[in-house]
């Protein structure tokens, strides 16, 4: 009934959000779920084992959607509105969200979003090169894809601690050129706006340690082998819309 | 840069216990690899000293070697290079070499509550009580001394930084690298950490507190 009576008023009142109260004009954040995997969590063997993968999303990627909504609900009491732009959002704006959630919502926030697209760019029969506007792309950014898996293979190697290894689509200068960084921890070039990864590799010793332990270099080298380039390049697209 | 960075050096050769001709060494265990179980498994010691612990030691030598061979041809580009993987694998090294004298097996003393005459004292003030203070507090990183006061702290920092960059003095540091626990507990950090003080050496963190304060 009073779900009713609402949306009839909808249509009359201004639409300033000053109107109604606080609580009632801005909705509370949708609470995140932990986004299925697409395959089997055995399907990236040999290269990414079943255990590995099992514990990475129903132990850490599942923890981070939990935090990350304990977080966001925190500050959907503190500031409303800020909370009801979503987790994307509020990563681009941490300067913005109160002190003591800017931690949490850094670490579990990011980890929740970078494993979500660690997941949908890897795929069982997939690896081989990218085609198409990305792979142009790519030529263009490095002079060839070797010289780009050069690159990315190198911070790879070098990143000393916990992070991740991005190629992503920078459009801050107009036209989206792409290039690769390494981050710390769960940070993601997608805190800067106009920043959009299209590819990443976690690096932390939870993404490979089970099947590889110290063995990193060989980790990096299986994980070229369930790349999704179809993927990848779908992310471009988007990015470069 | 420079100047500190070879102030920074000075305590890093003084640490690994390097002389100028020699490099810096694994130091052994006091204990077999078995010897701390069940806190972890005898491999898992295994791999995290004779693999992670020796590859930082030869990637901290490798780097050793190209730094002095650039301060010798004056490339002092190649030097602000190194600085990085040079601080960072010296201080894995470090850590690592204290995070091992603080372990010992239960029949060594491993496992037991603060002793000596500062520290239970130290930890009571500053925690109030030992117990509640594995609880709620001495989880992560290293508790430190700071210069001046006379008083313990907790103290967490990233990577392998040393807490000696805050100006503390170590006396007990905890691995928390997933590599420190992950083949026996995966993401159960928690569960590491409750069955890592049953092989914590509270005598050496005395004696490095009495050390601290001499």
């Amino acid at each position: 009934m009073f779900g009713l009576a609402l949306i009839a008023l909808g249509a009359l009142l201004p639409t300033d959000p000053g109107f109604f109260p606080i609580e009632m004009a801005a909705a509370a954040p949708a609470e995140l779920t932990l986004p299925p995997l697409g395959y089997d969590y055995d399907a990236l063997e040999p290269h990414i084992d079943e255990a590995t993968m099992r514990v990475h999303h129903l132990g850490h990627h599942a923890g981070y959607t939990a935090k990350t909504n304990a977080a966001m609900a925190k500050l959907a009491e503190a500031d409303p509105a800020l909370a009801a732009e979503g987790i994307d959002s509020v990563l681009t704006k941490l300067d913005k969200v109160p002190a003591a959630l800017r931690g949490p919502l850094r670490n579990a926030g990011g980890g929740y979003v970078n494993h979500a697209l660690f997941w949908s760019i890897m795929a069982p029969g997939k690896g081989g090169k990218p085609e198409g506007a990305v792979l142009t792309a790519i030529e263009s950014a490095f002079g060839s894809y070797d010289a780009f898996k050069a690159e990315f293979d190198g911070l790879a190697g070098g990143l000393f601690g916990s992070g991740w290894v991005w190629l992503y689509a920078d459009k801050t200068s107009g036209t989206p050129v792409l290039k690769v960084c390494s981050t710390p921890n769960q940070d993601t070039p997608a805190m800067e706006a106009g920043k959009t990864p299209i590819l990443g590799l976690d690096l932390w010793e939870h993404a490979f340690y089970l099947r590889y332990q110290n063995k990193k270099a060989s980790y990096i080298e299986a994980w070229w082998n369930v790349v999704n380039w179809e993927e990848v390049a779908r992310r471009f697209a988007a990015a470069s819309a | 840069m420079a100047d500190g960075f070879e102030a920074a050096w000075a305590r890093v050769r003084v640490a690994a216990q390097w002389s100028q001709t020699a490099s810096a060494t694994l130091p052994d265990l006091d204990y077999g690899y078995d010897a701390l179980e069940p806190s972890s498994a005898r491999e898992s010691w295994r791999l995290h000293h004779s693999k992670h612990h020796q590859t930082y030691v030869n990637n901290l030598n490798a780097a050793l070697e190209k730094y002095t061979d650039a301060e010798a041809r004056g490339d002092v580009a190649a030097m602000i290079a190194l600085q990085g993987a040079s601080a960072s694998t010296a201080a894995a090294h470090i850590n690592h070499s204290l995070f091992w004298k603080n372990l010992a097996p239960a029949s060594a003393g491993g496992g037991g509550a603060p002793m000596g005459e500062s520290l239970p004292s130290a930890i009571d003030a500053e925690f109030g009580g030992f117990r509640d203070g594995c609880r709620s507090g001495l989880r992560l990183g290293l508790a430190g001394l700071p210069p001046g006061k006379d008083t313990v702290a907790i103290h967490t920092t990233q990577n392998q930084d040393p807490v000696s960059m805050s100006g503390l003095v170590p006396l007990l540091g905890v691995d928390v690298w997933e590599h420190a626990y992950y083949l026996d507990y995966k993401n159960a950090r928690p569960e590491y950490l409750k069955n890592i003080w049953k092989v914590v050496d509270m005598g050496e963190v005395a004696a490095r507190l009495d050390q601290a304060r001499a």
